[in-house]
């Protein structure tokens, strides 16, 4: 009996002990597949792959990648949505009925993903031991971007929130007070990028944010307050850094083998490098742009957005000093050279320029389709000059700022300061490039004028057409809104004191209480 | 390497030593007395022999087992006492005196109406359970021609909900006692045959020998941080004592989708759809100005008729010290719709063993399942598509017809979707037990049992050219494309317990504490590639692919480590208190709160059995019971609360033709911070009570139960910028609260055997508190639900419609809808704001049904039975996602035939005037698209003939022949317009959003058993 009972003792123990000793940390399991916030930001390696992580979010669907386009040249006035998504059509007439439409939902999430990667750096980075010098640059880098991001979020909703730290599940940033307040929020991160960014960069460094890039985005961001003063500083410093030359050729600027060039502020780079066939952050994905497969015209595209067609009259406005058509024409816009009333001349490079894909022009593709042929389409940013699809990996880089830009806006800063006639220096250097004659002897209120001519033939579908409208205050009043409507008829149904703004997502507004832009509630 | 160390060695170690001891005491009593034969014969009430019944030495292993006549033998001390015991009878003690031959009548047990229940880990005669569990028999289970267990299921026990829909493969969703988590997984726990699982999708329905479904705290606490969401217990025939038994039962027959939707031909499409463009002022597209002469039925295009079968067969017997049980099943079920199908072979070992103190129980039960998932939504799809556009359409890179600018859908089309994809999934699966028990005093038992379950897997999808871009207007054409995602899952469970059971008096204690651990390891690799050419023949394997390629896996592990006691205690059967308490260590909660407790306890009271109950003649037993506890609920994925980084959020710098891309790395999804138990605490109140010799059963329960700390991973602000799925956190209080009633009644009439159940269960489901006043969770397609304090999980949220504007004079003395024209819809404006806007929305209507309930009825005649299910759901609404699309009339489609849209000449109050855009008439989120979701379905009938034995007994070998006829889903009674009233829902949060559901198939099947 005792021995028996020994021997189930000395089994039931060595049963116990194999069952309970063999794993003392059982409970803790780490993460074997990919490093944690704990883990990562040692090193100066880390850093730079964070700063890498803030610039890919301005590649993002809400982004430059795909809806900003839609967000700025389809709802302003320079062009409009007939696609057959009953909704974006709508969209760009300003009539959303649900707020959390894709369109509207993904341009507000995204520039806050692309705001927290910048945010993570701010955070994180200043506690890496590393080089100081790369660490400064990384942060205003970080800067830089997030100003970016905030100068597009209030130029469409106003009062967006101000997230400054890494979201955290429960992270409540308060929501901007005034739209005054996010201006004052973005001057101060473009000072802080503009002390901590390099003139220029080499080798693999090349399509970082300059100080240059700071410089004039901070003369944007004055002057979209109408702080003229303030704007034409910073913009003076961009020309006299002596950095920036008007690109020769004025096409160099869309075209993906010109990238990167004198002409170029600041860039939003896209490659159509990729081996995964997807477009979110995975190795090998997609770091494209998607405008020319979404603008591109019917069969090429989806030609989900299209141009006005007084943008043609525009151009028509002025010709060469040697008598010909603005070649910006054709660079901007593809439309049938046949639509009535339209000066055709078949000895003019406009006109002979009239092909686009498989060598055809729009009467040739359209014969028989009298609605597409007389349609204006997008051709800046279309890859038409080297291929005969579109596609949803069109490495074309967006050039967010131009100099360019940079001369017009300093331009229009003078010309409000009264300083008329060293706008108008400023103004021929850009219409010289194209050929047109040199301005002289106007008004300040008739160089007002002509500046709204001068930046829609420059820059008509670069996005920059409703911060003009915006600063111009055409979109505040019934007069302004009338202006609009004789050339787009989305403007029909701009409510003012409304559709200037955005309506924030429901989402937003729902979870977090946040406050409803005027007329949308 | 460690888990194979606790694991293994066991089995090894276990056998040698528990052998010997056996024999050692055996050899002792024989040293005691003279050895003796004594022969005899054992009947039962009506004096006929009976076979099986267990015959015991008292106090050794010494034994025998009586054969098909009733008779033993067996060679005893001859001073020693003799133990006769057989399930469901009273075991009877007889003294040998010296006596070589000893016949006894052995007495049913009147008070075990059935056998033991398992209860967490005691096995508990079913009148000393004090907590609410039910159990469904074997029979029932089978009668369903089902690929699962849990199909079976429905209708048949109170308080259990399931959800099937009609798709080959599917795995129901089922919920005990309502919803007890906001967002977590609320599916229960499985536990088959010891092993712990998340699904039994695969365990052959043929193999059952019972299902015990556990509901209250009491019940439910021995499984701690699982118990929150109820415990389906499922066990496995084992060989019965006797002769081996070979039998077959095989079933096969067809499947049919029974109600679809009446559409639009051509004429009317295109009329509507001229309208529509008309006005909105716009010039409809060429296929609707002048339609082609093609009228495309999509619906007959896609749906077909699907077949079922099933065959089953297996070889089973026992000695009186072992038995087995090996059986194996084919299962095979053809879709209802063109393209998914699923099949599965299943085979299942199970052997047992007893010697001495010492007894082995295995099981396992290896599967191979393969199935042809669904691709898209087809059944929103083949409303989408228009009735001018060809099913098969040479001009396109697929050769299937789908919108462009002449014949405008956004709709995919759903036949070319199911060829073009080939999307399957294969599952090998091995799950199993190995339970070794010793008996170390016997008062004293430790068992130790270790389980585990593998399954294999490998995802796979083959996309010929042309998807996407070959299937819908403006989707980009994409090269054929490869994606393989194979690995494994391993889980393996240790559990040591010491159980004690032994009697003082009147005092009845048992009692068990255990030490167990678990172990979760998933490791999977994900490749794929393009670049297979255009076809029509590819290649399908990676190292074929021409194109790009990428890859991708990981290794995901979860483990946790236990502490248990459990104990019932009764006095003189009278007077029940049962307790239970497990400490639960978890690596998947935040480390800082690793470990939690969760507790029960019980009291229950046998009226019946006290002396003033003696002269109530009605009762033949009652019991009232009360159970209240806490339980957890950490059905949650690894890693949560880490901070997690994706290496791969890259761009392109450097400029020039190559433009390198460089690494960038970034937190792109929040992490769950604090992650807690999910908790829930249920208090039951319930009685049983059987009537007229245990002819009539009745069991009522009512229960609260409170989910406090729900885990949930609500939408957050879209300005937190998180990308991927939301996080989780503990936040929310939920109640369930609810009575359950099961009734049954069995008798026999000389040849006419008769019997019916019935179950009904209501249900209410409040959330009671979230994070902070005024936080809502939305969800459904549109957001057309909301999760908020004072409703239901997923509640509708919609505006309402008030009915149709049918003259511009009632529009202006509206006032707020001042951009509406006649046979636009009117809304209420609800706050009152004077305008319609998205703020006037109100919660309405019931995703849960307030009653369901199930009723079964079986008559015997002779050799005939016929059984009948009648299942049925009250008091709930569906969302109709599939009218919306059939009626929204702003958007291209097709529409109902029977659909009357609004004209001055006729003013329609339902239904609007088509206009394309909208405006404001087709919003998703209004009360238009929400209906009544009653019904009443037959959902099981069988009829089945046996041969007679007179006939049997000349077929040599052959024991019993039944032939059954059986139709599921047979009959529905409901006003719902949609495929189906039975739907699975759009998510946790959506649960009453029907958004193209694969409707539930009718099914007719022929079957056969043969017994050997």
């Amino acid at each position: 009996m005792k021995y028996h009972k020994k021997h189930l003792l000395t089994f039931l123990s060595s049963t116990l002990l194999l069952t309970t000793s063999c794993e003392k940390d059982l409970l803790d399991q780490p993460n074997p597949n990919l490093p944690t916030a704990e883990t990562f930001w040692k090193n100066s390696q880390d850093a730079t792959k964070g700063i890498v992580a803030a610039y890919s979010g301005l590649q993002l669907l809400g982004n430059y990648r795909r809806w900003i386009y839609f967000d700025y040249d389809l709802r302003s006035d320079e062009g409009f949505s007939s696609s057959p998504w009953p909704e974006l059509q709508n969209f760009t007439k300003f009539i959303l009925t649900d707020y959390n439409f894709e369109v509207n939902s993904v341009t507000w999430g995204n520039h806050y993903v692309g705001i927290n990667r910048c945010n993570q750096v701010l955070a994180y980075v200043p506690g890496i031991q590393m080089d100081e010098t790369l660490k400064t640059q990384i942060l205003a880098e970080a800067r830089f971007i997030r100003a970016l991001h905030y100068f597009n979020l209030v130029s469409l909703y106003g009062r967006p929130v101000l997230a400054t730290e890494p979201s955290t599940a429960d992270y409540r940033p308060p929501q901007a007070s005034s739209e005054q307040e996010v201006w004052d929020f973005i001057v101060q991160d473009l000072q802080a990028a503009k002390a901590g960014l390099p003139v220029t960069y080499s080798g693999t460094d090349l399509g970082r944010a300059t100080k240059g890039a700071a410089t004039a985005l901070l003369g944007k961001a004055y002057m979209q307050q109408q702080k003229w003063t303030e704007a034409s500083t910073q913009l003076a410093e961009v020309i006299s850094s002596g950095r920036y030359s008007l690109a020769a050729n004025y096409r160099d600027n869309f075209r993906h083998d010109r990238e990167n060039g004198s002409e170029s502020v600041f860039e939003v780079q896209f490659t159509a490098e990729y081996s995964a066939d997807r477009d979110d952050d995975y190795a090998g994905a997609s770091e494209a742009s998607q405008r020319a497969q979404f603008f591109g015209l019917p069969t090429k595209g989806w030609t989900d957005g299209e141009a006005r067609s007084w943008l043609i009259d525009e151009f028509l406005k002025e010709k060469t000093t040697t008598g010909q058509k603005d070649p910006r024409l054709a660079a901007t816009l593809f439309f049938s050279r046949n639509r009535a009333g339209y000066p055709y001349d078949a000895a003019d490079p406009v006109d002979q320029d009239d092909k686009a894909y498989d060598n055809q022009t729009l009467d040739q593709r359209f014969a028989t389709d009298a609605y597409n042929r007389n349609r204006v389409y997008w051709r800046k940013y279309e890859n038409d000059y080297w291929k005969n699809v579109e596609g949803y990996y069109s490495p074309i880089n967006h050039r967010v700022i131009r100099y360019s830009d940079v001369l017009l806006s300093q331009a229009e800063c003078l010309n409000e300061q009264g300083k008329t006639t060293d706008a108008i220096t400023l103004i021929n250097l850009v219409r010289r490039r194209v050929g047109l004659a040199d301005l002289s002897g106007l008004s300040q209120s008739a160089l007002r004028t002509q500046l709204m001519h001068e930046r829609v033939t420059e820059l008509a579908g670069e996005t920059w057409r409703w911060h003009d409208l915006r600063r111009w205050g055409l979109l505040d009043n019934q007069a302004g809104i009338d202006q609009l409507k004789s050339r787009d008829p989305d403007f029909n149904t701009y409510v003012v004191g409304k559709s200037k703004y955005l309506p924030i997502p429901r989402t937003d507004v729902d979870i977090a209480g946040l406050a409803q832009n005027p007329g949308w509630n | 390497m460690p888990t194979l160390l606790y694991f293994l060695p066991l089995s090894v170690l276990v056998a040698p030593g528990a052998e010997a001891a056996g024999m050692r005491v055996t050899e002792l009593v024989r040293a005691v007395a003279p050895a003796q034969t004594v022969t005899g014969r054992v009947v039962d009430e009506k004096g006929q022999g009976m076979p099986g019944v267990t015959v015991l030495e008292k106090g050794t292993s010494n034994g025998a087992t009586t054969d098909g006549d009733g008779r033993y033998s067996l060679t005893v001390a001859d001073n020693a006492i003799l133990t006769f015991s057989f399930v469901g009878y009273l075991t009877q003690e007889v003294a040998v005196n010296g006596r070589t031959s000893v016949d006894i009548n052995l007495a049913p047990d009147s008070k075990a109406l059935n056998e033991v229940v398992v209860v967490g880990y005691l096995r508990l005669p079913t009148e000393q359970v004090t907590g609410s569990v039910t159990q469904v028999n074997q029979e029932q289970i089978r009668r369903a021609p089902v690929a699962s267990v849990t199909e079976a299921l429905q209708g048949r026990a109170a308080g259990v909900q399931v959800a099937n829909s009609g798709a080959p493969g599917q795995n129901p969703i089922v919920n005990i006692r309502g919803v007890g988590s906001i967002q977590l997984g609320s599916s229960p726990l499985y536990i088959v045959d010891g092993v712990w699982t998340n699904e039994i999708r695969d365990i052959n329905p043929s193999d059952i020998e019972s299902s015990t479904i556990l509901k209250d705290a009491a019940s439910l606490a021995p499984y701690g941080s699982r118990g929150a969401n109820g415990v389906i217990i499922i066990t496995t025939r084992r060989g019965k004592q006797g002769k081996p038994a070979f039998n077959f039962n095989g079933y096969a027959g067809v499947q049919n989708i029974a109600h679809t939707y009446d559409l639009a031909g051509t004429a009317q499409w295109a009329d509507i759809t001229r309208q529509m463009y008309e006005n909105a002022g716009q010039t409809p597209f060429s296929g609707a100005a002048n339609p082609p002469a093609i009228n495309t039925d999509w619906q007959k295009a896609l749906i077909q008729s699907g077949r079922v079968q099933s065959y089953n067969l297996g070889l089973s017997g026992a000695s009186e010290s072992a038995n087995y049980n090996v059986s194996a099943g084919y299962f095979n079920q053809k879709g209802t719709i063109v393209g998914p199908k699923f099949e599965r072979y299943s085979v299942r070992v199970n052997t047992g063993a007893n010697r001495g103190r010492f007894r082995i129980e295995q099981s396992a039960q290896f599967s191979r399942a393969m199935t042809t998932r669904v691709n898209g939504l087809p059944f929103i799809d083949v409303l989408r598509m228009l009735p001018i556009i060809p099913v098969r359409d040479s001009a396109t890179v697929s050769g299937y017809g789908f919108g462009n600018t002449n014949q405008i859908t956004f709709g995919t089309n759903p036949i070319g979707q199911q060829d073009v994809y080939n999307n399957t999934n294969l599952e090998n699966r091995l799950i199993g037990s190995l339970a070794p028990e010793i008996k170390l005093f016997d008062f004293l038992t430790y068992r130790l049992n270790l389980g585990m379950e593998y399954v294999g897997f490998l995802d796979r999808t083959e996309s010929k050219y042309g998807q996407a871009g070959g299937l819908r207007m403006n989707e980009p054409i994409r090269p054929a494309q490869l994606y393989e995602s194979r690995g494994e899952r391993i889980f393996l469970l240790a559990e040591n317990t010491l159980n004690f059971q032994r009697t003082f008096g009147k005092h009845n204690v048992n009692a068990v504490a255990g030490y167990t651990e678990q172990k979760n390891t998933i490791r999977n690799t994900v490749a794929d590639a393009q670049g297979f050419g255009t076809g029509p023949t590819y290649y399908w394997s990676l190292g074929a692919a021409t194109g790009s390629a990428s890859v991708g896996g990981g290794t995901n592990k979860w483990a946790k480590r236990s502490y248990l006691g459990q104990v019932a205690y009764d006095f003189d059967d009278r007077y029940l208190v049962t307790g239970a308490v497990r400490r639960d260590g978890s690596s998947l909660v935040d480390p800082v709160n690793k470990w939690g407790t969760f507790s029960a306890f019980s009291l229950g009271w046998r009226i019946s059995r006290e002396a003033f109950f003696e002269n109530v003649p009605l009762f033949s037993d009652l019991k009232l019971r009360a159970s209240y506890g806490q339980l957890g609920n950490d059905n949650l994925s690894e890693y949560l609360y880490q901070r997690i980084l994706n290496p791969n959020v890259n761009y392109p710098l450097g400029g020039g033709a190559s433009q390198p891309v460089q690494n960038g790395a970034t937190q792109n999804q929040l992490s769950s911070n604090d992650l807690r138990w999910e908790k829930r605490k249920t208090t039951n109140f319930g009685f049983d009570a059987s009537f007229l010799d245990n002819r009539l059963t009745l069991a009522a329960d009512y229960y609260i139960s409170r989910t406090t700390d729900a885990l949930v991973n609500p939408a957050i602000p879209l300005y937190e910028g998180n990308v991927g799925g939301n996080p989780f956190t503990n936040l929310g209080e939920l109640e369930n609260r609810g009575f359950e009633f099961q009734a049954g009644y069995q008798n026999t009439t000389g040849n006419f055997r008769y019997g019916a159940n019935a179950n009904l269960t209501t249900l209410r489901n409040r959330v009671t508190q979230l994070a902070f006043e005024g936080q809502n969770y939305t969800s459904g397609p549109g957001g057309v639900t909301r999760t908020v304090v004072g409703q239901p999980v997923g509640a509708f949220y919609l505006m309402h419609m008030l009915g149709i504007f049918q003259t511009q004079a009632e529009i202006d003395a509206y006032e707020k809808q001042p951009n509406a024209k006649p046979g636009d819809v009117k809304y209420e404006d609800l706050n009152n704001d004077g305008v319609i806007s998205d703020a006037d929305r109100r919660f309405t209507g019931s995703p849960f049904p307030k009653l369901q309930y199930g009723f079964n009825l079986t008559l015997g005649y002779k050799n005939f039975d016929l059984a009948a299910l009648f299942q049925g759901v009250q008091g709930n609404d569906i969302y109709n996602v599939t009218r919306y699309w059939t009626d929204r009339m702003d958007d291209n489609g097709n529409f109902r035939a029977d659909i009357r849209p609004w004209t001055p000449s006729n003013p329609s109050t339902t239904t609007p005037r088509p206009l394309l855009g909208g405006g404001q008439n087709a919003l998703m989120i209004t009360d238009r698209w929400l209906e009544n979701g009653a019904y009443l379905r037959l959902k099981n009938l069988q009829v089945s003939y046996s041969l007679p034995k007179t006939i049997t007994e000349k077929l040599a070998g052959v024991g019993s022949v039944r032939f059954t006829l059986t139709a599921q889903n047979l009959l529905t009674f409901t006003k719902y317009t949609g495929y189906d009233p039975e739907i699975v829902g759009a998510g946790s949060l959506a649960r009453g959003v029907d958004e193209g559901n694969y409707p539930n198939v009718r099914t007719i099947t022929g079957g056969l058993q043969v017994g050997f």
